[in-house]
């Protein structure tokens, strides 16, 4: 049953949930396509829970429709239930069983043949690297097995989409970069994988494509190097030169295509026109003047400081 | 004062279910009230001491005393533990037990002040139903030392009930299981309260000679038996003729054997309280060796194979019974409700005519093991998805493919095959009874029909109300008003307006069908069997409604 390759994984029009009075989603757009890694970025009670859910059937919209690989969420529930898989943000293990017995278990409540069970538990449990772990009772297993384990269980009925909400919450580093290496792998297998997340550094590095919302409402939606456009006017770049940078300083301010330079820490900060322009006039600049050039990089706004820009700070 | 006492107390006074609670027995202790004086009247006014289907209840003077107060004492018994039995699960779980740990209080401390607080809050309850007992002791035909006797008694179960529900919690992490465990230990306890106060008693008189001048040591054993008898409301049962009335001294001596006998088994209770809190301090939140012993308990002995084989296809059909089946708390509430009823009957074949023997339809033999059976019914039926609530999986299991007819199906089929086997030989056993003492008036019926349409539709009501509910024990209370008690009320309110007696004229129904149907003598049983079985359809109406709404969403994240 895999539907046309022009449907999106996710779409949602004008999505909205609303509890007793508290408007928890508002009229949300977004468009997740087939492969992508895509993070779901907000600050606590921003919604993200909420729309993993609906996307998921658990929760049905108040306002709005969301499509599942051109299903509906709620119409087609039965059928958009065996393409995902969903992931909440807290364990959901029975502490009593062991790790193949709960795996089975679900593998059986996602109705997989018993004689295609085995196999598809220990293939799983490969994937997440829990093989050695399979024998062991779950409440026995660490934070991050748990973790990995509430993972396999997602994979158990080989869905299309992913929807993980907050995966590394409490991992340590290590078991953070493992659990993010597992997601690549799975991207490569073509799978599409929704993430929530305030850890934002990470998502940077993982994701293609982000979207950012904020007491309930879209605020960006697009590929997540583009992120920074979308926020900072104007393009910048940081020069370090050998010697006193006072001289350089004037250098390029005489050029046209330079807006303004300001000088911090040994370095200076050159902010261009026209976002257009790829700064290559500075080091032709420079070196034509005798200036020794040391260090050129663009400045980057990291995620974390989009994320802070955008938001305005008001957590519910 | 004791920081733990302290914030007991400030949780109490915001605690909405504590306010509630004091509501409802403040309520019920004036309605008691209104009824008790209602009836008295009638009976001052005809001068006729038997009417209606409450007649046995009026024949005798203090007869009302001793029941009035038995109910007040068996709702000593079951909500005392359920007052401290989460005190230190629930630290434990939301670990600020570990913290407590860290601070300059000893294990003991936390333990007293978890008792202490809670005596309080069960005594503001015991305060506002006390009116109840006040009515028939204005009625007349009470002494004045069974008042003084009842209350004893009733301080003894409190403090009992408190002491096991403060143990059972620090062994459990679990709210149900530690209920579970905290009313086997009450029963326990109040065995060991008995077994010191009789020794107590003895003692006494042979050490310090207070006795009575007979030669029978055990002619005590009219107080030694007091908690018994209280509990069955035989207190209030004249003496055997040839038995000595007590002195004045020689009561008191022997209550305060009693009271000694509380407090010292109270302090012991708590201390072992104590030490497993200093236990837990030490230890890891989680520890494999009791996961590993519960592993080796679900394995399979007899028949392994085989009985694999049945549990992989019932996992094939539906995974959420394979799932009630595995645990081994299921095999050994099962085990436990066929060793309950069969002690029950021991209990009554031993001792013949025990407590009133088998006649009229409020003797012990007839209503103790269909009751417990129904409590424990209730208990069951409002726990069910606690596991998964707590946990979370329910989250998980409402986004597979399982439909919810599955869901519900797999909590009704475990249900009744908890139940199935204790219910069925409490039937056979009271059908056999009732054949041999027809004629001693031993009637069973009523109870029967009540307690088969339980085991069917307590598992609706239960999972309705346990949705609903935010803590466990409302939920188990609200199971019993909605699965067992409106309809018994109802039963008995359609029943006495058939009754021609009851309101000392033609009955109120004279005439109409119903009152052909009320005296075909299934009047007790089929009614309340037949409201249940409709509330049961509402209730499951309801679950789904509750299913779907996903109400109970907001209150399960944060597991993990
Ligand atoms: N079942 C519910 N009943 C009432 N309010 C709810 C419910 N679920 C969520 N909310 C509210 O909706 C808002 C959005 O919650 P949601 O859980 O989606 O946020 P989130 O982005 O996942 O936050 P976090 O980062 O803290 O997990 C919050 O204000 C929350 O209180
Ligand atoms: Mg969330």
């Amino acid at each position: 049953m895999t539907p046309p390759p022009t449907v999106p994984a996710v779409q949602t029009r004008s999505l909205g949930r609303i509890f007793g009075s508290m408007v928890a989603l508002r009229s949300l757009d977004l468009t997740v396509h087939k492969g992508d890694l895509f993070g779901f970025i907000g600050s606590n009670g921003a919604g993200k829970t909420t729309t993993l859910r609906i996307l998921a059937t658990f929760l049905t919209p108040t306002m709005g429709t969301a499509e599942v690989l051109g299903l509906d969420v709620v119409k087609e529930a039965d059928r958009v239930r065996h393409l995902i898989g969903y992931m909440p943000d807290f364990f959901g293990v029975y502490k009593d069983m062991e790790v193949t017995e709960y795996l089975d278990f679900f593998g059986a409540c996602y109705k997989i043949p018993a004689a295609q069970r085995e196999k598809t538990v220990a293939d799983v449990l490969e994937l997440v690297g829990l093989s050695e772990k399979k024998g062991s009772l779950i409440g026995a297993l660490s934070r991050g097995m748990q973790q990995r384990l509430g993972l396999a269980r997602v994979l158990i009925h080989d869905p299309q989409l992913l929807l993980l909400d907050e995966p590394a919450s409490g991992l340590d580093p290590r078991a953070r970069i493992e659990m993010m290496a597992i997601l690549q792998e799975l991207q490569r297998m073509g799978k599409t994988i929704i993430i929530s997340s305030h850890i934002l550094s990470e998502l940077q590095s993982l994701c293609n494509r982000c979207a950012i919302i904020e007491r309930g409402q879209l605020i960006y939606s697009g590929p997540i190097k583009g992120v920074k456009v979308g926020v900072t006017e104007a393009r910048a770049f940081w020069v370090r030169v050998a010697g006193a940078p006072e001289t350089s300083r004037e250098l390029l301010l005489q050029r046209p295509e330079t807006e303004s330079v300001e000088s911090a820490e040994g370095r200076l900060k050159v902010v261009l026109k026209n976002p257009d322009d790829d700064g290559s006039f500075i080091a032709e600049t420079l070196v034509q003047a005798g200036q020794r050039v040391l260090e050129l990089r663009e400045d980057e706004l990291g995620l974390e400081e989009v994320f802070l820009r955008v938001t305005k700070g008001d957590t519910q | 004062m004791n920081p733990v006492i302290q914030r007991e107390l400030l949780e109490q006074c915001r605690n909405p279910a504590l306010f509630r609670l004091r509501l409802i027995s403040g309520a019920g202790a004036i309605g008691a009230l209104l009824w008790g004086i209602t009836v008295w009247a009638e009976m001052q006014r005809s001068g006729n001491f038997v009417f209606g289907p409450w007649g046995v209840l009026f024949s005798e003077g203090g007869f009302v005393f001793g029941r009035v107060q038995m109910v007040l004492t068996l709702l000593i018994l079951a909500l005392a533990p359920t007052l401290t039995a989460d005190a230190i699960a629930r630290e434990r779980r939301e670990s600020t037990l570990n913290l407590l740990g860290l601070t300059p209080l000893t294990p003991s401390a936390v333990a007293v002040g978890k008792s202490a607080a809670n005596l309080l809050r069960a005594l503001t309850l015991w305060l506002a139903a006390l009116p109840i007992l006040t009515v028939p002791f204005l009625m007349g035909g009470v002494g004045g030392r069974q008042v003084v006797e009842v209350m004893v008694v009733h301080g003894v179960i409190l403090l009992v009930g408190l002491a096991a529900g403060l143990l059972a919690s620090a062994v459990s992490t679990q709210f149900r299981r530690a209920l579970a465990l905290a009313f086997v230990l009450e029963l326990a306890l109040l065995v060991g309260v008995e077994l010191v106060h009789m020794v107590a008693v003895v003692g006494l008189q042979v050490v310090l000679s207070i006795s009575v001048p007979t030669s029978r040591p055990m002619e005590l054993s009219q107080t030694i038996h007091l908690v018994s008898r209280v509990v069955t409301g035989e207190v209030m049962r004249p003496l055997p003729p040839g038995f000595p009335v007590l002195s004045v001294g020689q009561w008191l001596a022997s209550l305060g054997c009693l009271i000694g006998a509380v407090v010292l088994v109270g302090w012991l209770t708590i201390l072992t309280a104590a030490r497993r809190i200093a236990r837990l301090w030490k230890e890891e939140p989680v520890r494999p060796r009791t996961l590993a012993i519960q592993r080796e308990l679900t394995r399979p002995v007899l028949f392994p194979g085989w009985i694999r084989q049945q549990q992989r296809r019932r996992l094939a059909q539906n995974p959420l019974v394979w799932i009630q089946h595995r645990s081994v708390a299921a095999a050994l509430t099962r085990w436990g409700w066929i060793f309950i009823v069969i002690l029950v009957w021991m209990l009554i074949a031993t001792t013949g005519g025990w407590m009133g023997g088998f006649a009229g339809q409020w003797s012990v033999p007839v209503w103790m093991a269909p009751l417990l059976l129904m409590g424990g019914m209730a208990f069951s039926a409002a726990g069910g998805f606690r596991a998964e609530r707590e946990n979370g999986t329910l989250e998980l299991l409402l986004v597979t493919p399982l439909t919810l007819n599955q869901l519900l199906q797999s909590r009704w089929s475990s249900h009744v095959r908890e139940f199935l086997f204790p219910v069925m030989l409490q039937l056979s056993l009271s059908i056999y009874v009732e054949g041999l003492w027809r004629r001693a008036g031993v009637d069973y019926s009523r109870f029967n029909w009540w307690l088969l349409m339980s085991l069917l539709t307590l598992p609706a009501v239960g999972l309705w109300r346990g949705l609903r509910a935010r803590n466990f024990v409302t939920a188990v209370l609200s199971t019993v008003f909605w699965g067992l008690f409106l309809p018994g009320a109802l039963a008995m309110v359609v029943s006495a307006l058939g009754n021609p007696d009851y309101f000392g004229g033609p009955a109120v129904l004279q005439g109409t069908g119903v009152q052909f149907f009320l005296e075909t003598r299934l009047d007790w049983g089929v009614l309340p069997a037949a409201v249940q079985f409709l509330i049961g359809l509402v209730a499951l109406v309801l679950v789904r409604r509750e299913l779907v709404s996903r109400q109970f969403a907001h209150q399960t994240s944060g597991g993990g």
